[in-house]
C-alpha cells in the first residue's frame, strides 16, 4: 500500500468522467505533438532542399512560384528564360556556381529535370550504380524513384508532357544509366538528365503537334526554365539579385525569403489549430478539476478517516495531487504516442505528406514543452481540492458521519 | 494510561465539555455516556489530539498531546490509537484488504500482509479479503473497520456510537468483537454511546451529562 497505489484506485473508480477528461488531454497533447512534428520535419525538409542554394534566376512572375518549380520541385514555373542570359550570369564575378535546370516533363508524378551534373554533386548525392548520363534520353534516377518505380540500370521509361502526369507520352524513351544512393533531400525523388534531352523531347514533341514554329535545337535560342545560383560571398545578396530584376528581363527570388513567406502563410493555419489544442488541454485540465472538486463532497469522509490512521495534512494533500498528476502524465504520454502515431500514419490521410512519415518517431526537445504543460495543468486542477483537503475538520467531518 | 486534569473545551463562551479529572488505566474498559449534544464526539475528538482543550491536560499513554504537533501528532495518532467512526468511513475504492494495509501505512509502519490477513481473520472476515466494501453487510463493514482500527496494535481503541443502528444481537456481537479485540492488542477501550443496552458490559462510566466519573 501506498498513495500511487491509493490514487491509482481512486482514478480505476472515477471510470466515465476520468476516462473523458484524458481522452480530452490526449487529444490536445496529440494535435500539438503532430503540429510540431510535422512543422519541424517541413521546416528542416525546406531547409535541407534550399541549402546552398542563395538564389533562383527564371523567368517572371511570382518569385514563390519560381522558388517552389526550382528548389522544392512543386509547382509549375513561371516560363523559360534564353540559355545565354543564364549563362552570361555564369560568367559573372559574384556567382560561384550556376546551374541551370530546364523542367516540363515526368515520369509517373516525378519530375525529369534536364541539367547538368554539378546538381548532384550540389545535392551531396553519390551513384549507387550505373554512371551519368553522356548521351540524350540517358537519365539518372534518384532513389525514391527507383524505390517507387523498380527501374534499374538499362531500364526504359516513357516521359509524359505536363510535371502532374495526364498529358501525351514522348515517342523517344529514356534509358536508366544510374541509380543514386538516398540523401533525404528533393533529388531522391528526382529524374536528372542532360538539358539536351529536355530539348530534344520538346523538338519532337512540336514536330508531333504540328507546331515547330520555333527550333529548338539552335543553339542561340536554347532555353531553359531557370538556374540556380550559390553566391561567392554573402555580401552579393544586397547587389545581385535586384541588378537582375531590375536590368535584364529574368526574375531573381531568394529561396530563403520565399520560404519564409511559405512559413508565414500556411504558419497561421498551424497557430489556430494549436490554439484549439491547447484548449482541449486546457479543457481537460477543467474537467480533472470539476471532477475532482465534486469529488471532495465524498472524498471528504476518507480523508478524515485517512487523517484520523495518522496521515498528515501534507500527504493528504499529496495523495489528491498525486491523482491529478496521474491522470495528466498518463494523458500527456498516451497523446504523444498518439501524435507520433498519426504522423506514421499521415501517408493513409495525405498520399503526398507520405515522405514527412519518416520522422513519426524522432522525438523533439520541445515535446518536453507539451508534457511540463499537461503536468501544470494537472497540478493547477488538484490546487484547490489539496487546498479543501488540507483545511479539512476532522472532528467535525468524523462526527458528522 | 490515560489522564484528563482539568479540561475544559469552549467554543467561543459555550462551554461544550468539562472534564474536571478522568484516569483510565491500561486494558480497562471505559463508556463515555450521555446523550445528543453531551460532549462525546467532543471528548473524543480530544482524546485523539484533532481538538485542544481550551484549558488542561491529556496524557496518553504516556504522552502529553499539548507537546505534540502537526505530523508528528498524526503519527502519534495513527500509531497509538485505533478509531472505528460510527459511519465506518471504509475507503471504497480500495479491497479490504487494502483497507487494513492503508492503516499500516498511513500509521507510518511497513505494511505487513500477514499481520493484516490474521487481524481481518480475527474479527472472522478471511474469504472477504479481496471483496470491495460496498459488496458488504452493515455487520462485515463493521468487522473491516474494527480490524483497521486495531491492525497496528494500538494502546487506545475508541468506538462512537458503535451499536447504534444494530438490533441486540448484532448489537451484542459488535460489543463482543470489541472487547475481545481490545484484549488482543491488550488496550484500553472507550466507547461513546448513548445506548442504554450496553451500559451493563462496562465497569467504568464517564457519564458527561452529569460531569461526573463513575
Amino acid at each position: 500500500m501506498n498513495l500511487f497505489r491509493l490514487s491509482a484506485s481512486y482514478i480505476r473508480q472515477s471510470g466515465l468522467a476520468t476516462a473523458l477528461n484524458l481522452l480530452l488531454l490526449i487529444l490536445g497533447v496529440g494535435t500539438i505533438s503532430l503540429l510540431l512534428i510535422l512543422g519541424h520535419e517541413l521546416e528542416s525538409r525546406l531547409t535541407r532542399d534550399a541549402q546552398g542554394i542563395d538564389l533562383v534566376v527564371g523567368a517572371k512572375g511570382s518569385p514563390l512560384q519560381l522558388i517552389l518549380a526550382g528548389v522544392f520541385h512543386v509547382d509549375t514555373p513561371t516560363g523559360n528564360i534564353p540559355l545565354d542570359e543564364a549563362l552570361r550570369l555564369r560568367n559573372d564575378p559574384r556567382v560561384a556556381q550556376l546551374i541551370p535546370i530546364s523542367l516540363g516533363d515526368s515520369f509517373s508524378g516525378f519530375r525529369i529535370v534536364g541539367t547538368e551534373p554539378e546538381l548532384i554533386a550540389h545535392y551531396g548525392a553519390v551513384l549507387a550504380a550505373g554512371r551519368l548520363w553522356s548521351a540524350p534520353f540517358d537519365a539518372v534516377i534518384g532513389a525514391d524513384v527507383a524505390a517507387k518505380s523498380g527501374l534499374v540500370v538499362n531500364g526504359t521509361f516513357a516521359g509524359v508532357h505536363g510535371l502532374g502526369g495526364g498529358g501525351g507520352e514522348h515517342a523517344e524513351p529514356y534509358r536508366v544509366v544510374g541509380i543514386l544512393r538516398p540523401t533525404g533531400r528533393v533529388v531522391d525523388r528526382l529524374v536528372l538528365t542532360g538539358l539536351a534531352s529536355v530539348w530534344e523531347a520538346h523538338a519532337h514533341h512540336e514536330k508531333e503537334n504540328h507546331d515547330a514554329a520555333r527550333a529548338h535545337t539552335d543553339d542561340d535560342e536554347r532555353e531553359v526554365t531557370l538556374a540556380l545560383i550559390q553566391y561567392r560571398s554573402p555580401l552579393v545578396a544586397v547587389s545581385l539579385p535586384r541588378e537582375i530584376n531590375a536590368q535584364t528581363n529574368l526574375q531573381a527570388a531568394s529561396p530563403a525569403f520565399e520560404a519564409a513567406r511559405l512559413f508565414s502563410v500556411f504558419g497561421f493555419g498551424v497557430d489556430i489549430l494549436r490554439a484549439f489544442a491547447l484548449l482541449l488541454i486546457l479543457a481537460a485540465g477543467l474537467g480533472i478539476f470539476v471532477a475532482l472538486y465534486r469529488a471532495m463532497d465524498e472524498r471528504q469522509y476518507d480523508i478524515a478517516i485517512m487523517r484520523m490512521l495518522g496521515a498528515s495534512r501534507a500527504r493528504v494533500c499529496g495523495a489528491l495531487l498525486l491523482e491529478s498528476l496521474l491522470l495528466a502524465a498518463a494523458g500527456a504520454l498516451l497523446g504523444l504516442l498518439l501524435g507520433h502515431f498519426a504522423v506514421s500514419q499521415i501517408g493513409v490521410i495525405a498520399p503526398d505528406a507520405a515522405p514527412l512519415a519518416t520522422a513519426a518517431w524522432r522525438w523533439l526537445p520541445q515535446e518536453a514543452w507539451i508534457v511540463a504543460l499537461a503536468i501544470a495543468s494537472g497540478i493547477l486542477a488538484a490546487l484547490i481540492p489539496a487546498w479543501r483537503a488540507y483545511r479539512i475538520d476532522v472532528a467535525a467531518v468524523l462526527a458528522k458521519g | 494510561m490515560l489522564v484528563l486534569e482539568g479540561i475544559e473545551r469552549r467554543y467561543g463562551a459555550t462551554l461544550a465539555l468539562r472534564i474536571d479529572h478522568w484516569e483510565a488505566r491500561a486494558g480497562e474498559r471505559w463508556l463515555i455516556a450521555g446523550p445528543s449534544g453531551s460532549g462525546k464526539s467532543t471528548a473524543l475528538a480530544l482524546l485523539t489530539g484533532l481538538l485542544r482543550p481550551t484549558s488542561g491536560t491529556i496524557v496518553v499513554s504516556g504522552q502529553d498531546l499539548a507537546g505534540l504537533d502537526g505530523s508528528a501528532l498524526d503519527r502519534w495518532r495513527g500509531r497509538t490509537i485505533g478509531f472505528v467512526p460510527q459511519r465506518l468511513h471504509l475507503v471504497a475504492s480500495l479491497s479490504v484488504l487494502d483497507n487494513v494495509l492503508l492503516a499500516q501505512y498511513l500509521a507510518g509502519n511497513p505494511t505487513d500482509v500477514h499481520r493484516a490477513r490474521a487481524t481481518l481473520t480475527s474479527v472472522g472476515l478471511l474469504e472477504f479479503v479481496d471483496r470491495q466494501p460496498s459488496t458488504l453487510s452493515q455487520g462485515q463493514a463493521q468487522r473491516v473497520a474494527v480490524a483497521r482500527a486495531v491492525v497496528n496494535g494500538p494502546s487506545l481503541l475508541i468506538a462512537d456510537e458503535p451499536t447504534a443502528s444494530l438490533d441486540d444481537e448484532q448489537a451484542a456481537r459488535t460489543l463482543e468483537l470489541l472487547t475481545t479485540q481490545a484484549e488482543r492488542s491488550n488496550a484500553t477501550l472507550v466507547v461513546a454511546s448513548h445506548d442504554g443496552r450496553i451500559r451493563h458490559a462496562f465497569a467504568h462510566r464517564l457519564n458527561l451529562a452529569r460531569g461526573s466519573v463513575q
